[in-house]
């Protein structure tokens, strides 16, 4: 074959690739409208009169904190005032250098606390643990570091609910953020896991660690991602929930049945995707053991994070997202088709590693190629145009259903103003933006896989903690 | 005469404005505050009113710590306090009974025994603070 | 230049850029509407509330407000709201607000409601009719027990629980017990509000006929039968059952000493989930001399075990922190000696 004639096919199989990856979505996308439609209900439930029976399961909030002297005090303190009628607060000392501990034991009056041990899953040395004399409700686990998987497999051997909560220091929550995500563990016993989008915080308004007044961030890269976050987490997960195959479950936000959990053994602390590592772990020994369970998508509003403001801070995470991603996926790879696997394993694990996993490859080379093209006269200029705008239009049409989606059910970015501007978001978003995080997902695709080539299965160890917030 | 004044911390807008709709029927001038911080700056900056009337679950400050700034300040620690809350916790009802506070009303209430209940206690203090305890008005 | 290949490529290529973006400025077009629709709904229904709460109010208080008129597209937000303010208020008030109702012809409004498709038309009707408690309406809200949405169902138990709580026992619990889905905890609040009686009875005769799991999901209900109701049911379970799970949630329930016995018993149960509610309701309504029992068990194996035999012994019904730490060194055991010293600490912490 000749070389234009290569090209030519080229062109075919880099559109294809990318109908592909957006007929995908759009069912995705569809699923998740019809799923909205029926969480309407969800809405009128909580019309009911809420009165704590004091029959809801008590939960237990495990709070990994490292490092984080300025803002921890502030955090604690409000989740000290989520509405909820029976829940403790588990806060992990990861071993942090600066002063913690001390603001912890200053603020909230911690005396040390003889906890018999209870060791369900290995981690690094508890060095002591201490109960807080103002609220009871409050303990403190002070141990050695070990990473933000370790730390929360310490909490959740202290907590004695029969639910733990998994959150991150400076996710800000909402006053029923704990009702709303128990919902399904009511409706369904079989449910195992539960959790929601995330949402970012920049640019509304917070005052003692609860969301006051919802805006859009200032910067464009942050509005870009609240664009992304709606298109992404917003389909991504709840086009999957009804087929019970949610394959992530954000460490900002998850609640989980904890004997569950200490059966599956537990986070893994040699992965950076700890947090989906676990959820895909879940699946698969539920699904190869044939064990009912559920994983289950709520929509609500419940848990805000900060998005990265810095192109080096968004690169870094994204890299680490997507190497999580692989980690998570490999780890469990007995999942990939396999007989019992139903939903999970025969569409969304293959979904998850060709689209997210492969997937940014692909989009890098089409792009690379077809720009590449018209120097090098492969291809006409209209060609190139034209392949561009399919591929950018497609995006736009992703992006815009999710505009759709959260219009339809949360209306959270109130103003007309915020939507005009998240409508440009939405353009800007495909227009350079979706090429960029491909191009550093696709780098950490082929980094991951060439550390991996080096020492099957070996995972490097992440004993570190991450600035930036998870996904 | 000029109208006394009934503080009313409430988070729910429909409980909020029919306590104001009630007080200001009874005779009184209500103040509606939605949540407990703004409760305590008024608590700092504001003349004491004849009588509070707080809810227990609210926004950033709970009803005990509006009572007790209440309780703190000297310009308003004589004020007669009833707590309005649907839980009926005994921990809760210690914790009032410690804090001062004059009455506990459970939700769902009575309008009219709760306006009778504030209208004693703005009138006499004294008598209203014996009667502490746990009511269903 | 473009090879043969390129003419098909390129038209299919403009082709689903010219769709896509139609499709897109489609949708952004849609949110644009939705979002002025919304606008524009909320704007009414706040104008709605602004207009009807102090009619209501008035109405609530004893006056006779001049009602102003209820066109059917207000009629949900009245709906809310006169639902909201039933939930605030007791007595007079709720008579009130449901003579107002009467005046409206509210009734009406609410059955047409049961009929619709969707589920919030459904949950305000359905709660109408249980405020305005017409025994003629039981019929049709009985029917909403088998929706498939459960918050729907628990909308009219609660609803028959205020129209007839006499016979709603009879048509809630047997479906609470049939349909896994149902959340105990909340049927058992709305329960609650239902004849006692008649609650227990038909707990009663339905229990034999329940499997082991289905009795276990259900023995929360007892905390809110009557005492006496609820300990003979337990009692019988405690005697009679083998299946450790249903010991287990019985012994959980165990509130009156005359359940002392079989508490005892139990605590030397093979199963480590029954031991631990043993020594929990030892805690309750032990006898002094179950001292020896409950420190017996801070040597058991399992933490839980261990864990609530030294909270019951540190509830002071059986002697003070001292005389239990000496009875844990005396078994000469280290993990009773730790769980006691934390067990003390948190009864310290608390006080």
């Amino acid at each position: 074959m000749t070389l234009p004639e290569i090209m030519a096919a080229a062109q075919w199989v880099f559109l294809g690739y990318f109908l592909c990856v957006n007929a995908a979505y759009l069912v995705l996308t569809f699923v998740s409208l019809r799923v909205v439609g029926r969480d309407d209900d969800a809405r009128a439930a909580l019309l009911l009169p809420r009165a704590f029976s004091g029959l809801e399961p008590p939960i237990t909030l495990v709070v990994p904190a490292f490092d984080e002297e300025r803002t921890i005090a502030a955090s604690i303190r409000s989740m000290l005032q989520l509405e909820y009628g029976s829940f403790e607060i588990v806060v992990v000392n990861d071993g942090s250098r600066d002063g913690t501990l001390e603001v912890l034991r200053r603020e909230f009056e911690l005396v040390p606390f003889p906890e018999a041990t209870r060791v369900s899953i290995q981690t690094q040395r508890v060095r002591g643990v201490y109960r807080s004399r103002r609220h009871a409700q409050l303990r403190v686990v002070d141990k050695e570091n070990g990473g933000k998987a370790d730390a929360l497999n310490a909490g959740i051997n202290a907590a004695r609910s029969p639910l733990f909560c998994a959150v991150d220091a400076d996710s800000v929550l909402v006053r029923d953020s704990l009702q709303r995500v128990v919902r399904p563990f009511l409706v369904d016993s079989t449910t195992i896991a539960a959790g929601g989008t995330i949402r970012i915080v920049n640019g509304c308004r917070v005052s003692e660690g609860f969301v006051e007044e919802v805006g859009v961030p200032r910067s464009w890269l942050a509005r870009i991602q609240v664009v992304e976050y709606l298109r992404a987490f917003l389909f991504g997960r709840m086009g999957w929930s009804p087929a019970n195959a949610m394959l992530i479950v954000s460490g900002a936000f998850g609640l989980f049945r904890r004997t569950v959990v200490i059966e599956a053994g537990g986070y893994r602390t040699d992965t950076v995707g700890e947090d989906m590592e676990l959820v895909v772990r879940l699946h698969r020994l539920h699904r190869l053991k044939r064990k009912p369970y559920r994983i289950v998508f709520v929509p609500d509003p419940i848990c805000w994070t900060e998005a990265p403001e810095s192109v080096r801070v968004l690169r870094r995470q994204r890299m680490r997202w997507q190497r999580g991603l692989l980690e998570s996926l490999v780890a469990n790879r007995a999942l990939l088709l396999h007989p019992r696997s139903g939903a999970a394993g025969w569409l969304a694990f293959p979904a998850h590693l060709v689209f997210e996993g492969l997937g940014p490859l692909l989009e890098v080379t089409g792009y690379a190629l077809v720009i590449a093209a018209l120097p090098l006269g492969w291809l006409s200029g209209a060609a190139v145009a034209a392949f561009l705008l399919a591929a950018i239009g497609l995006g736009t049409v992703l992006s815009a259903s999710a505009l759709l989606l959260e219009e339809m059910s949360f209306q959270v970015h109130g103003s007309a103003r915020h939507l005009a501007v998240l409508l440009l978001a939405m353009l800007a978003e495909n227009l350079g933006y979706r090429q960029l995080t491909a191009l550093w997902r696709a780098r950490a695709t082929l980094e991951w896989m060439f550390r991996v080539r080096r020492g099957w299965g070996k995972m490097t160890r992440s004993a570190g903690w991450q600035a930036t917030p998870e996904r | 005469m000029a109208r006394q004044e009934i503080l009313i911390v409430e988070d729910d807008e429909n409980v909020a404005q029919l306590l104001a709709f009630l007080f200001d029927r009874e005779g009184f001038s209500p103040v509606v505050l939605r949540d407990g911080r703004a409760a305590e700056d008024h608590v700092r900056n504001a003349p004491p009113p004849a009588a509070a009337v707080l809810d227990v679950m609210l926004p950033y400050r709970d009803g005990f710590a509006v009572a007790a700034a209440i309780r703190a300040d000297p310009r308003w620690g004589n004020v007669p306090v009833v707590m309005l809350t649907a839980r009926s916790l005994g921990a809760d009802v210690d914790r009032g009974i410690a804090l001062g506070v004059n009455e506990y009303v459970l939700k769902p209430f009575q309008p009219h025994a709760l306006a009778a209940r504030v209208k004693a206690l703005v009138r006499g203090p004294a008598a209203g603070k014996e009667s502490l305890g746990l009511r269903r008005s | 230049m473009g090879s043969a290949g390129a003419e098909p490529f390129v038209q299919l290529a403009w082709t689903v850029a010219a769709i896509a973006l139609g499709a897109t400025a489609a949708l952004a077009l849609r949110v644009v509407v939705l979002r002025r629709a919304g606008l524009a709904q909320a704007r009414r229904r706040e104008e709605v509330l602004t207009r009807w709460r102090p009619v209501l109010f008035e109405g609530m208080l004893g006056g006779h407000p001049k009602l102003p008129p209820l066109p059917r597209r207000d009629e949900d937000t009245f709906l809310l709201l006169w639902n909201q303010l039933q939930d605030a208020v007791r007595g007079e008030g709720r008579a009130r607000l449901g003579a107002v109702a009467e005046a409206l012809g509210l009734r009406d409004v609410a059955r047409a409601r049961l009929g619709r498709s969707d589920a919030l038309g459904r949950l305000l009707g359905l709660r109408t009719l249980g405020f305005l408690g017409l025994p003629a309406d039981y019929e049709e809200v009985a029917r909403a027990l088998d929706d498939r949405k459960v918050y729907l169902s628990l909308a009219a138990a609660r609803a028959l629980v205020f129209i007839d709580p006499r016979s709603a026992p009879g048509d809630v619990l047997p479906r609470l017990a049939m349909r896994p889905e149902w959340p105990v905890a909340l049927f058992a609040t709305v329960l609650a509000a239902a004849d006692p009686g008649e609650l227990a009875a038909r707990f009663r005769s339905l229990e034999p006929q329940l499997s082991p799991e289905q009795l276990v999901r259900l023995l929360p209900l007892v905390s809110v039968l009557e005492p006496r109701a609820g300990e003979v049911i337990v009692g019988s379970l405690l005697e009679g059952s083998g299946d450790a799970e249903v010991l287990a949630a019985a012994l959980k329930r165990v509130r009156s000493p005359a359940l002392a016995a079989p508490a005892r018993r139990l605590a030397r149960h093979e199963a480590w989930s029954v031991r631990t509610q043993a020594a929990s309701a030892l805690g309750r309504i032990g006898a002094p001399e179950d001292r020896e029992v409950l420190a017996s068990m801070l040597a058991d194996r399992q933490w839980w075990v261990r864990y609530r035999a030294a909270q019951a012994l540190a509830s002071g019904r059986f002697g003070e922190p001292s005389e239990v730490r000496a009875l844990a060194a005396a078994l000469g055991d280290r993990f009773a000696r730790d769980m006691v010293e934390q067990v003390l600490a948190e009864e310290g912490a608390a006080a």
